[in-house]
């Protein structure tokens, strides 16, 4: 049982927003918040202002009085106010205090209301509860933009995903692309090397083309040239004999004269003494002598060269090589000899300019072969030898006091069996007699075994030329070029560098040969010919 | 610290400075993910740590970036969903600091986490003002915290509340908290603009 209770004044405030009724649903008093809204209400019918809501209940005294365990709703016209509370009927049986507060679920709503949170009693928890509604309410509305800004995010991130493997689908297109063409770049490659190879083989055909052109326009000439020569010199040679015959006949007949009259004329004395007999008789000889001479010396230039240039035989044909060589020699006999070779030493030339030619054949059987074209091999290696030997001299007399030796040319020639390339050594002789060098050049093991399966897998007999020099030796950053098509270390205008070129291709190719160069720079060069003996 | 302090601090520099600086500040006191949730409650730390970057990006001292944020604090809530708790809680100056013990009282029952401050508001003796004149009014208002160092955000608040209101003020503090006192202590002047 309550021993206290409110003042009138003091129920007032704990309770702004209270109602009290009569019987006659009158509004007989409020609190200061309902005043506050609705002005002038006082003793005016509650249904004007409100009705009931919830519970579904009439607006009648009794009823309400019958429901006072109810939480009730009232709902206020004209303000858009919905109050929530219970009724409480006076100890006089006479009053129904309303008792409530205002239901707000969103704190906007106290706008349109014009509630103040000072309305409210300080008791009444609905302040802290529109608090809560509008931090939740914040919270929802943050969440939803995080949301809505994840959900971007997440669109981003598929259409970048979408994005990045187009990009990749792109670049594996463009690889697959890239790899087919550096594929034809390859094989675009692989067809610039054949052309440029087949480009290479046309000028080497070329080259050799006109090369034989000039070897056959050359042996045209030579031919037309040795046979022109051919009558004349036939017909010095056969009449310097008579000649010679008919001058020791007049000769004998002076010599008789001289012996039968002792005593001559004063007109013979004369005579005798203008033409200075005894001279023109002694000397008569040795003229008819070195006509012969010369003219045997042409017609043996005129074979050299008809056997050089073979003109007057067929292409393939057993031959002497030797004779090809000799030929060879002969033809570039004024570039060796004492009087031809350019000296540089001083201008009085001597023996030491010489290039002394040593020959070493051995007995060689015929060789089946394309000789003009051996010949030209020959002439090639023989003139390089020679320029090799003048270039050496050129260079060394820089050098005042330097003298100079023997410079020597060596041709050797052998035949080769299998067994013999066992024991193959290849060496450079020291020149014999006069030359102090000694050149040695270390068994070429890789010649050896090259040469060595080559001639297993021909299983034929063999020659080997073997031409050697005294120059400088060739450098070794130059000698695998050799061969080389247009390499030449030749001034231009002095070297085509197509000599070695077609040496090669005419040993190796046409013969099925082997041409094999070993140099040592300083002691001097080697060039080997190998060829079978029979080609076919 | 509720998360919407450090959103407030966010905004704060983001709108005198730049975002640059936001990102600097940030960064500087070691807080990579920069996303606060408003209603959610994180370390004090986290809000000292970002005061603290806040001064050294900025070049200006602890107490000066708090007094700004005070100021700005009044219109961040106002602008971010509680400007009708802002209206309800008065409609001038002294009745706002007169409810505002109450509004931090509501609010710490609401998020428990908060550990919201005390404010008493008090009329001010006027005789220990200085030139004040007879449109001028004083207040004293005490501050309790467990939080130190916060002084001068009150300050920023007061003056914060006589923009909104359109009253000139002047904050004085006039006691420290110490172990002889438990509360700071400021001496408010206003005078409403006419």
């Amino acid at each position: 049982m309550a021993l206290f209770s409110l003042s009138p004044e003091q129920f007032l405030e704990a309770f702004p927003f209270h109602l009290a009724i009569d019987k006659n649903l009158k509004i007989i008093q409020s609190g200061h918040a309902i005043q506050r809204l609705i002005p002038n209400l006082i003793q005016k019918p509650l249904a004007e202002y409100c009705d009931i809501s919830r519970p579904k209940l009439l607006l009648d005294f009794d009823t309400i009085s019958l429901n006072l365990s109810k939480l009730f709703i009232l709902n206020f016209k004209g303000i858009e106010l919905k109050m929530r509370g219970q009724f409480i009927l006076h100890e006089s049986q006479e009053v129904l205090f309303f008792l409530g507060t205002p239901w707000i679920n969103d704190i906007q709503e106290l706008k349109k209301t014009e509630i103040k949170l000072k309305d409210f009693a300080i008791h009444d928890s609905i302040a802290d509860f529109l608090v809560l509604l509008q931090a939740e309410k914040m919270q929802s509305k943050e969440l939803t933009d995080y949301h809505e800004q994840l959900k971007q995010m997440i669109a981003e991130r598929e259409r970048l995903i979408q994005v990045s493997e187009q990009r990749a689908d792109a670049l594996e297109a463009s690889l697959i692309e890239l790899q087919f063409t550096q594929e034809k770049l390859r094989k675009t490659n692989t067809e610039v090397e054949q052309l440029e190879a087949r480009l290479r083989g046309l000028r080497m055909s070329q080259v050799q083309l006109i090369q034989t052109e000039k070897m056959s326009a050359l042996g045209k000439m030579v031919a037309g040239v040795a046979h022109e020569i051919n009558n004349p010199i036939g017909f010095i040679q056969g009449n310097s004999t008579y000649l010679e015959g008919y001058v020791q006949q007049l000769l004998g007949l002076i010599h008789l004269y001289q012996q039968e009259y002792p005593l001559p004329t004063n007109v013979v004395s004369e005579m005798i003494e203008d033409m200075d007999l005894d001279f023109l008789m002694d000397d008569m000889p040795r003229l008819l002598n070195s006509i012969q001479v010369g003219s045997k010396r042409i017609s043996n230039i005129v074979q050299s060269l008809r056997t050089f240039s073979r003109m007057d035989e067929a292409q393939l044909k057993s031959v002497d090589l030797h004779e090809g060589l000799d030929s060879t020699l002969s033809i570039l006999e004024y570039r060796t000899t004492k009087s031809s070779v350019e000296s540089v030493f001083d201008d009085n030339l001597d023996d030491k300019s010489e290039i002394e030619i040593i020959k070493e054949y051995e007995n060689l059987p015929l060789v089946e072969c394309f000789a003009g074209q051996m010949n030209q091999v020959f002439m090639n290696i023989l003139s390089n030898a020679i320029d090799a030997i003048v270039e050496k001299r050129r260079v060394l007399s820089a050098d005042p006091s330097y003298r100079p030796e023997k410079d020597w040319i060596k041709i050797s020639t052998t035949q080769v069996q299998l067994e013999f390339i066992h024991r193959y050594n290849l060496s450079l002789s020291s020149c014999p007699e006069q030359c102090h060098r000694e050149l040695k050049i270390c068994s070429d093991h890789s010649l050896q075994t090259s040469v060595q399966n080559y001639l297993k897998s021909q299983e034929k007999s063999h020659i080997m030329i073997r031409i050697e020099d005294s120059g400088m030796g060739i450098p070794l950053d130059q000698q695998s070029r050799i061969f080389d098509p247009f390499y030449t270390t030749k001034p231009i205008g002095q070297g085509t560098g197509l000599g070695l070129a077609i040496s090669y291709q005419i040993v190796t190719d046409q013969h099925g040969g082997y041409l094999k160069c070993i140099s040592k720079p300083g002691y001097g060069t080697a060039f080997i010919i190998m060829i079978p003996t029979h080609l076919s | 610290m509720y998360g919407l302090v450090n959103q407030a601090i966010e905004a704060m520099v983001r709108k005198n400075f730049s975002s640059q600086i936001w990102d600097e500040i940030h960064q500087k006191a070691a807080i990579q993910d920069p996303h606060f949730l408003s209603m959610a409650a994180y370390p004090d730390d986290v809000t000292h740590r970002l005061v603290k970057a806040a001064s050294e990006v900025l070049n200006l001292s602890s107490g000066e970036i708090m007094r700004a944020f005070g100021s700005f604090w009044v219109e961040y809530v106002d602008e971010h969903g509680y400007a009708e708790l802002m209206e309800m809680s008065g409609e001038s100056l002294p009745e706002f600091l007169q409810n505002l013990d109450e509004l931090h009282a509501r609010v710490g029952l609401s998020f428990p986490k908060l550990r919201p401050p005390s404010f008493e508001c008090r009329t001010g003796d006027e005789s220990i003002a200085e030139n004040t004149d007879q449109n001028t009014s004083t207040l004293c208002l005490d501050y309790r915290s467990e939080r130190e160092g916060l002084a001068p955000m009150v300050i920023g608040l007061v003056e914060g509340l006589g923009k909104r209101f359109d009253t000139s003020v002047e904050v004085t503090q006039t006691q420290i908290q110490s172990a002889d006192s438990d509360c700071d202590t400021f001496l408010i002047q206003y005078r409403p603009q006419d």
